[in-house]
């Protein structure tokens, strides 16, 4: 483990931030494309800030008999466990914590959001509000499995948990090539984790809102915030565990991370509008039919290959 | 006020709006839509996202409490929008957003505080069913609830949920003034429930476990909701036990929207085939949109909604007919659309008919009769309807007469009739899919009986 | 020093959350007061330098306190506005087991000889667990697991008053299962 600077502690959230904006505003000019107005691109880069001053101003709610102590802290968990789940995160061969366990421990952080939505979602005393929560742990149980077999996937052949040691076993082959179906159940889950469409029926619109349906104001804004948040890093950890890191010709390895992060991540946000929401009454079955044997599979055969 | 000012002026450039429609607004409501389009400007899925509620529609004196719920589940800063006629709306969302980056309303008309002043105080006492809806919340497994009870509860925006125990909970404690902008309803009788609500009561669910119900009416201030319905759900966990439905009906409210042509084909005036049939398509279009809104698939959605209004605005079959069969060619193709809706609000073709259930949902229960067989019904009825949009030929007033009667009675309309025993066992998603899919204000339109009677 | 004060700060949140899952009156802030004492033990975990079994900790826990959070309260609606509600049963027993319980583990510290540390910890821990456990070990946990996975599957059967007769007909020839909400693979 290499010696960790002290900017690295302050880059991190300012990048992932920086990002974050970027994928609300690029979000944002698909919504435009849709509707056939041609939103100006000043106005599209405003998009991020003006929520946040919109709901900085906000007030902030409550509900009649909420569970406050639950609620808040579910929904301040959120950003939390997305910044937790980021110190793995190598940015070039530089990571905050390059822990000896990193897969595991972003996995035990992601894992986090369960209670965190759970929370949010029983707290203020809505029906609503509490059927996303329990959505989420339906969506949970649902991507789970298969996620954690794409992790092992990725890990086994890199024979380490270290997330840098796997960025090194890839400086020949990426991952991706010889795991595809590990790539594309992660970038699922990755959606999953973040309840990002299409798999977003925790906070989905037929529920006015889900999980998020009485949260206003500041609260709102770690909540949502911290979705987004966790959405760049859960798309951001698929590079070090399947695109190579930041292996690649001519840039420097923080450009190509850098890069490749914004890739995953832009394809993520167009698919998501290619798709309905995805109810996990059907998900869940396909998951644990479908999904897990043939992530077993691709763990199997990644094993053999290795041994 | 420095900073604070400079921030509101900035977050009112992309306010969220809450729109949501009453009987006699849905002409508005597409103007609002189209404005929103225009503006890229966010619609907003419950009270606590939105800064600005606009309504459309007539707003009467029961509903003045329901909207003043709604309003105070909304975070200051906000503004109250209500549109009266289409062409006003630019006029109106101008004003408002000045208003919200001046820091919104202080106190209005709506405001749970103000509710002794004003026109809201008259409003409020003049109808019994009103008071009587606001303020009693326990009686709900009562099968004689008034009409307007169910609108009592039915803003449908979650924190309205209903710890009914199905007992005397019905304590006369006003909850206007006792809380802000809460949601839930004080119905307990101050005792030492938790904010002074009832249990809830329990019940066998499907399984054969003793589970807790809760009574949460949805509707009719809930958005991609069909105007003036309000289904009654005793829910376990998301799973709805019973249904019932009601559908408000205002004194004093324009006839609806959909069947226009014909009343006024009925009342003896000039209607062209090509004005009814475009009234038809825009009504597939409009439910079309407002299924794939439920179903969380919004880009679709939008480009239905586009058509929808261009439809409406009076465009030529040629100029809407590329991009229509391309919106209808990408549905028919996703299968991810077609893997959630099958087997949902299955309808047996019997059942169908003696409903009395005409149009595309009848046809559609004879291919399956589930959520994506009515879906694609629409789009059948889409195809076959738009060439007759130029037909300038005159409608017979007979037409008119048979179309005009459903309107007499909503709640008569079929597809409420069967509404209750589709979505009973279904989950709230699935429930949201149903009722967006048996629209009961276009279900009653019949296309086909038109162009037979075209025919001759 | 600093891994000694976080330590005995650990140990106590540890101890006081695990003292509140007994004082709460509401079922999901006591399954969340139990979490978190659990979230502090594993972090007592990860200062023993075991980090894969402190991140497991943490990993299952909250797996397993979200999942029995929703369980409890299944079978109660009420959202947030649950009746306060007692968490104490059968009190006397409980105290004089945990009491009895308490003494016996004790004792059991103070009386037993500690052995000496013999050779130093391994470089990577979490190796030296996996070769432990999948080298000699191995036979245990085969037996265990399966035996755990079988126990599971064996309550899901008895207890699901629904079989294949139910969803496929009494002659099992059904096209597609006759379920209360369809599944998404039609199976």
């Amino acid at each position: 483990m290499t010696e960790v600077p002290l900017w690295s502690v302050l880059v991190l959230p300012a990048v992932l931030a920086v990002i974050t904006a970027g994928t609300i505003a690029f979000d944002a000019v698909l919504a435009a494309r849709a509707t056939g107005a041609t939103g100006s691109p000043s106005q599209t880069a405003m998009v991020p800030l003006r929520e946040v001053a919109r709901l900085l101003v906000a007030q902030r709610r409550t509900t009649v008999a909420a569970d406050g102590v639950l609620w808040r802290t579910g929904v301040l968990t959120v950003p939390i466990a997305a910044l937790l789940a980021a110190v793995v995160l190598p940015l070039g061969g530089v990571a905050v914590a390059d822990l000896a366990v990193g897969v595991v421990w972003f996995n035990a952080m992601e894992i986090l959001t369960w209670a965190a939505v759970w929370m949010a979602g029983w707290g203020p005393n809505s029906a609503f509000s509490l059927t996303g929560g329990y959505r989420f742990v339906a969506q949970g149980l649902a991507y789970e499995l298969p996620h954690m077999f794409a992790l092992i996937t990725a890990a086994t052949a890199a024979g380490t948990l270290r997330v840098g040691g796997i960025v090194e076993a890839q400086s020949g082959l990426w991952f991706v090539t010889w795991m595809p179906v590990a790539f594309v159940v992660y970038l699922l889950s990755a959606a999953a984790m973040a309840f990002w469409g299409p798999f977003d029926a925790p906070v989905g619109g037929d529920l006015a809102g889900g999980a998020a349906a009485e949260l206003s104001g500041v609260d709102r804004l770690a909540f949502l915030g911290g979705r987004r948040l966790l959405l760049v890093v859960a798309a951001a950890m698929a590079v070090p565990l399947f695109l190579g890191g930041g292996n690649g010709p001519l840039l420097p390895p923080w450009l190509w991370t850098l890069v490749k992060t914004v890739a995953v991540l832009a394809a993520i946000v167009w698919l998501a509008r290619r798709f309905p929401t995805v109810r996990m009454e059907r998900f869940a079955e396909f998951a644990w039919v479908v999904l897990i044997p043939l992530t077993i599979l691709q763990a199997l055969i990644v094993a053999l290959v290795v041994l | 006020m420095g900073v604070t000012g400079a921030l509101l002026r900035f977050a009112a450039g992309r306010p969220h709006i809450l729109l949501l429609e009453v009987p006699g607004g849905t002409a508005e409501r597409f103007a609002v839509e189209a404005e929103l389009r225009h503006r890229c400007w966010p619609a907003a899925a419950s009270p606590a996202e939105a800064d600005i509620l606009v309504l459309t529609g007539h707003i009467g004196a029961w509903l003045m409490p329901l909207v003043g719920r709604v309003w105070r589940q909304m975070p200051k800063p906000r503004v109250f929008v209500h549109v009266d006629s289409p062409s006003d709306v630019p006029q109106l969302l101008d004003e408002g957003r000045r208003r919200l980056a001046t820091g919104g309303e202080a106190s209005e008309v709506l405001d749970g505080e103000e509710q002794n002043s004003g026109e809201s105080e008259e409003e409020h006492h003049d109808d019994e069913h009103g008071s009587d809806a606001d303020r009693c919340g326990g009686n709900h497994d009562d099968e004689n609830d008034e009409n307007t009870d169910g609108g009592g509860h039915g803003n449908g925006h979650g924190a309205e949920s209903e710890q009914s125990g199905g007992d005397d909970h019905g304590a006369e404690d006003g909850h206007d003034g006792g809380h802000d902008h809460g949601g839930g309803h004080d119905h307990g009788d101050g005792m030492e429930m938790p904010g002074g609500l009832g249990m809830a009561d329990r019940g066998p669910d499907r399984d054969g476990l003793q589970l807790d119900q809760l009574h949460v009416p949805l509707g009719p201030l809930l958005p991609d909701w069909p105007v003036g319905l309000v289904v009654h759900t005793t829910l376990q966990g998301d799973v709805v036990q019973q249904a019932r439905v009601d559908v408000l009906h205002e004194d004093g409210a324009d006839g609806d929207f959909w069947n226009e042509p014909w009343r006024r084909a009925a009342a003896g005036q000039e209607v062209s085939r090509g004005e009814r049939a475009r009234r038809c398509v825009a009504a597939y279009l409009d439910g079309l949109a407002r299924l794939l809104r439920v179903a969380g698939w919004l880009d679709p959605a939008v480009g239905a909604g586009r058509l929808r209004d261009e439809v409406l605005a009076g465009a030529r079959a040629d100029q809407v007919t590329t991009r229509l069969r391309r919106l209808v060619r990408q549905l028919r193709r996703a299968r991810t659309l077609r893997w959630l809706t099958d087997g949902l609000g299955v309808l047996p073709f019997d059942r169908a008919e003696a409903a009395g259930i005409r149009g595309p949902a009848l046809n559609a229960s004879r291919s399956g009769g589930d959520v994506t067989a009515r879906w694609q019904a629409w789009l059948a009825e889409i195809e076959r309807t738009l060439p007759e949009v130029d037909d300038p030929a005159v409608l017979p007033a007979r037409e008119g007469q048979a179309q005009g009667l459903s309107e007499e009675d909503p709640a008569s309309m079929p597809a409420l009739a069967v509404l209750p025993e589709l979505l009973e066992g279904a989950e709230l998603a699935a429930v949201r899919l149903i009722v967006a899919s048996l629209h009961p204000n276009i279900t009653t339109l019949d296309s086909r009986q038109v162009t037979g009677v075209a025919g001759d | 020093m600093v891994i000694t004060v976080l330590f005995w700060i650990l140990g106590v949140f540890a101890l006081v959350s695990g003292a509140l899952v007994f004082r709460l009156d509401s079922m999901a802030r006591v399954t969340f007061a139990l979490l978190a004492s659990f979230l502090f033990v594993a972090g007592e975990v990860l200062l023993l330098g075991l980090s894969y079994l402190g991140v497991v900790i943490v990993l299952m826990m909250t797996m397993e306190m979200v999942i029995m959070a929703v369980f409890m309260v299944m079978y109660m609606m009420n959202p947030a506005g649950l009746m306060p509600m007692a968490m104490l049963h059968n009190t006397r027993g409980a105290a004089a087991i945990a009491g009895g319980l308490f003494v016996a583990l004790t004792t059991g510290i103070f009386l037993v000889d500690w052995p000496q540390r013999a050779g130093r910890p391994p470089a990577e821990p979490t190796r030296a667990l996996g070769e432990a456990l999948m080298g000699p070990q191995m036979l245990t946990m085969m037996t265990l697991g399966l035996a755990l996975f079988a126990t599971i599957v064996a309550t899901v059967v008895l207890s699901t008053h629904r079989g294949r007769y139910e969803r496929f007909g009494d002659d099992l020839c059904a096209d597609r299962p006759d379920d209360p909400i369809p599944g998404g693979v039609g199976r």
